[in-house]
């Protein structure tokens, strides 16, 4: 094979630009001819026949090596040793100014690589690896891949079948980047990453995040976070050891004492010096610091290594919630590792140090490398069993599903495997209007503002990315291990109608993710062995709503790290907050959202419209008979209230009055309308007789005696009690006085125990 | 103090008067009510994961009664199969299939706070008095 084949002449393009090519054509057209089509096509095909005869150069060294191989097997083998090659070349020459002969060597040996590749994605080859294009797109030999892929396209190089070779190798790229996502190497995500600023929304100040896919067998999710901590001039990465690797434990034994009664020094494998520290979260731009516990901590050029030290907080076990946690750890801190580089580190320097660190002090060799095939497909299986429930082997149908797993972002900065349309499944089975649900108890403009624009961030997620308010949440969720999840609840439409204060509803698209957990109770999010194992598949959640669908949802389900704004489906609101939430929201700025106008997306909540809740079975398609009396049955009351509204209807007792007035969707205004209608029939003092009677014996006298001093615990009976002095003369002062001098036993508490002791859970 | 739907639902059964406790199986239909506080302190006899309750919210369906809160964190949710309720103080047994238990709520203040709260707390910081306090608790609902 003769180099000088593929090997450019002067007149060649390896640095010729437009310009260049103009100026060379203005000296040279009358020098040299432009080749013709088919002196290309003919070039063309020596060059594909040129790599396709050394690649079958090194398939017939396999086949000589290996007896019996399957035709698939040697295909894989030739791959490999094509790779080899390449990449010896690639490493034995100079990373600039190469020599003439070390260009034309590397571009044999990785084109050779690519027409293979090109073949297998033509179905020309069948291999039972990987496409070893894959292989090459990777850490230094990618740009001479990108080089080679540009050049044999610039030639037409076409396979026999008459498939262009450069569109074939673009194809597997491109189909591997959408199953993978890009692959950047760390350093290019740092040096995005700086050029970011903190970011502002209302209130909060969140510091900039991204995160890298990496080895998956030693760290949690697949993947290292990484923070931009500008205020503090720190770019942190954050991961989860899977399990203490024999690298951490040896670091992290107890220090042996010596021989003079102190601790040793223990010195990592890299020869830094490891000391007693703590995980700290600290606010942005803020002196403020919380600590989550105490660590192993080393140093090693200028980073800063902290491991996690789950079994302690202020060097004790004191303090620990032992309550769905039966490991007595800080479940939140179990595996964690935090490392800190300066900001003005280069970040190839910081990507290397990093490498080091995994490969030397943690025992984590080659984390930063690319994620074979081969381990992502083991990935996805172990996801989709995890997420299923499933303890056996997966069927082939299984595993066809588990490996159309995608990753998507679902979070900013957090991607996860999502199973695509699987909640359609769900919503055909268990209800179109089954969803999950968060509870933002009374909510406020400035929450509403935060999700809808940010999202929902899991407890470790605000912290880790400097949002704090004053350090009066309670600690419990990091013992339980519930810190590291978004809470949500799965409701159906009707059990929404029972709710109170601001709840958010999300897009039924929410249920694709495979990376959350589920109990049929409460039990604060708990990783901890027997809850733990005693959780829900994705399946059961929704079977278990099935099982009691009126009943108010004791469920929950906990979302990893966060919810993206993009999967709020509406915001329901008390009624008569709406207004006042629409204004204040437009008045931050907030018209529409994802294109929608913000009315249609902060609702008030429908109110249920009778005291009893209909018992809804599965499907929800035709009524039972209950549901069809319960309905007339409010439908006459409903028609009751407006015949005693227009006179038609004559008072009759206070006793009615209340019984019609609480089945309206406006419980105020029905019972006003009904009370001046009465007034105006001129029953005003039988009214009043009923009332005073009705309310000595329906109230407490603290009561009646908060009611004289204008207390109220909501609004609307604040303006009820108001109406009721103003309209029709109530004092309440004197009624309790009236009951207050009568002598009426008090009821005895049920028997109960007292609760021990604060002091009895430590 | 109940709420006034919470007052009226009571007047379907004529022969009602206040000393029947608010568990009396022969009250139906839905209803719900809060504690009258904005913050309590809760105590259980088996359940260490309780602390702080803001918003508690009872409700009363035919078959069941939950008792909601939100903690600081996120909202807690339990069914309830005995309530009492005294003064500021309320009570509830946990359903047995739930784990079981009893449930204390007393109105927090800063006795409580200093001695029983703060240190469970992440940062629980100093107060001076009971109104930031309840303010600095119910701040945290912003997180929510």
């Amino acid at each position: 094979m003769s180099l000088n084949t593929l090997s450019p002449s002067n007149e060649g393009k390896d640095d010729l630009s437009n310009d260049n090519y103009n100026k060379w054509q203005n000296l040279t057209h009358n020098s040299i001819a432009i080749p013709t089509m088919s002196e290309i096509q003919e070039k063309s095909a020596n060059v594909v026949a040129t790599l396709i005869g050394k690649i079958n150069e090194v398939k017939n060294f396999v086949k000589e090596k290996f007896d019996n191989l399957s035709n698939e097997m040697l295909t894989e083998l030739t791959d490999s040793a094509l790779v080899h090659i390449a990449k010896k070349t690639i490493a034995s020459a100079k990373k600039e100014n190469r020599t003439e002969a070390e260009s034309a060597g590397i571009r044999v040996a990785v084109s050779s690589v690519v027409v293979q590749g090109a073949m297998e994605e033509a179905g020309m080859e069948k291999s039972t690896g990987s496409n070893p294009i894959l292989e090459l797109n990777q850490g230094d030999t990618k740009s001479d891949l990108r080089d080679s892929i540009i050049t044999l396209h610039e030639e037409g190089v076409m396979l026999p079948n008459g498939e262009e070779v450069a569109e074939l190798a673009a194809r597997v790229i491109e189909t591997n980047e959408k199953e993978h996502g890009p692959k950047v190497n760390l350093s290019e995500v740092i040096r995005a990453l700086n050029g970011r600023e903190l970011e502002q929304t209302s209130e909060t100040i969140v510091r900039p995040k991204a995160e890298i896919i990496c080895d998956h067998s030693h760290i949690e999710n697949q993947r290292i976070d990484i923070i931009n901590k500008i205020d503090r001039g720190a770019m942190e990465f954050r991961f989860k050891l899977t399990a203490p690797t024999e690298a951490v434990k040896a670091l992290c034994e107890k220090q042996p004492i010596g021989e003079d009664g102190r601790p040793q020094e223990v010195t990592t494998p890299s020869g830094a010096t490891l000391k007693r520290g703590a995980i700290i979260f600290e606010k942005t731009s803020s002196d403020t610091s919380y600590k989550l516990c105490d660590a192993f901590v080393f140093e090693k050029d200028g980073i800063t290594v902290s491991i996690a030290d789950p079994s302690s907080r202020d060097e004790s076990t004191k303090g620990i919630s032992h309550i769905y946690n039966d490991s007595n750890l800080i479940r939140t801190a179990m595996g964690l590792v935090k490392v800190e580089a300066p900001s003005n580190m280069e970040p190839e320097a910081i990507e290397q140090a990093l490498n080091e660190i995994l490969e030397k002090d943690l025992g984590i060799p080659g984390a930063l490398d690319e994620v074979p095939d081969e381990a992502e497909k083991e990935y996805k299986i172990a996801r989709y069993k995890w997420q299923h429930g499933i303890t056996g082997e997966l069927t082939p149908e299984q595993i066809e599903q588990a490996e159309k797993l995608e990753r998507e972002e679902v979070f900013p900065g957090y991607t996860t495997l999502v199973e695509k349309g699987k909640h359609q499944e769900y919503l055909a089975e268990y209800g179109q209007d089954v969803r999950a649900i968060h509870s933002l108890t009374t909510g406020s403009a400035k929450s509403i503002y935060r999700i809808l624009t940010q999202g929902l961030m899991c407890t470790t997620e605000r912290y880790s990315r400097g949002v704090m308010r004053n350090g009066m949440s309670s600690i419990t969720d990091f013992d339980t291990g519930g810190a590291d999840s978004v809470f949500t609840r799965i409701d159906n439409a009707t059990i929404r109608q029972e709710r109170t204060g601001t709840i958010v509803v999300f897009k039924p698209e929410i249920f694709d993710r495979t990376d959350w957990y589920s109990y049929d109770g409460d039990n604060y999010g708990s990783t901890s062995g027997e809850v733990y194992s005693g959780r829900l598949s994705s399946e059961e959640s929704f079977s278990v709503i099935a099982k009691a669908p009126n009943k108010y949802p004791r469920n929950e389900q906990m979302f990893r790290t966060g919810i993206g704004a993009s999967f709020v489906e509406s915001i329901e609101v008390e009624p008569n907050q709406l207004e006042g939430f629409i204004t204040e929201l437009k008045a931050m700025g907030l018209e529409e959202v994802n294109g929608k106008p913000i009315e249609e997306i902060v609702v008030a909540r429908k109110k249920p419209q009778g005291e009893h809740v209909p018992n809804l079975s599965i499907p929800h398609d035709e009524p039972t008979a209950e549901q069809i009396a319960l309905e007339q049955e409010l439908a006459e009351k409903q028609a009751t209230i407006q015949a005693i509204i227009s006179g038609e209807k004559s008072y009759t007792s206070f006793n009615e009055i209340a019984e019609l007035a609480v089945v309206a969707d406006d419980v105020e205004n029905a019972f006003k309308s009904m009370v001046q209608s009465i007034i105006n029939q001129g029953k005003k003092e039988q009214l009043t007789s009923d009332l005073k009677e009705y309310l000595k014996q329906t109230m407490k006298p603290e009561e009646l005696q908060e009611a004289a001093s204008g207390q109220a615990p909501d609004a609307e009976t604040a303006a009820l009690f108001s109406f009721i002095h103003d309209t029709i003369g109530i004092d309440y002062g004197a009624l309790y006085d009236e009951v207050s001098s009568q002598t009426i036993p008090s009821p005895d508490a049920p028997p109960m125990s007292e609760p021990p002791l604060t002091d009895d859970w430590l | 103090m109940r709420s006034f739907e919470s007052i009226v639902t009571q007047a379907g059964n004529s022969d009602d008067n206040k000393d029947i406790p608010q568990d009396n199986p022969e009250i139906v239909g839905n209803r719900t009510e809060k504690l009258s506080k904005p913050v309590y302190f809760i105590e259980s006899s088996n359940d260490g994961t309780v602390l702080v309750g803001i918003d508690v919210t009872i409700r009363r369906a035919e078959d069941d009664t939950t008792v909601s809160w939100y903690d600081t964190t996120r909202e807690r949710v339990m069914t309830a199969t005995e309530t009492s309720q005294e003064e500021d103080r309320f009570v509830f047994k946990r359903a047995e299939e739930e784990g079981g238990g009893t449930y204390s709520f007393t109105p927090m203040d800063l006795e409580t706070y200093n001695n029983k709260v703060k240190q469970r707390l992440l940062a629980g910081p100093d107060f001076t008095n009971e109104e930031d306090m309840i303010k600095g608790f119910l701040s945290t609902i912003d997180d929510a």
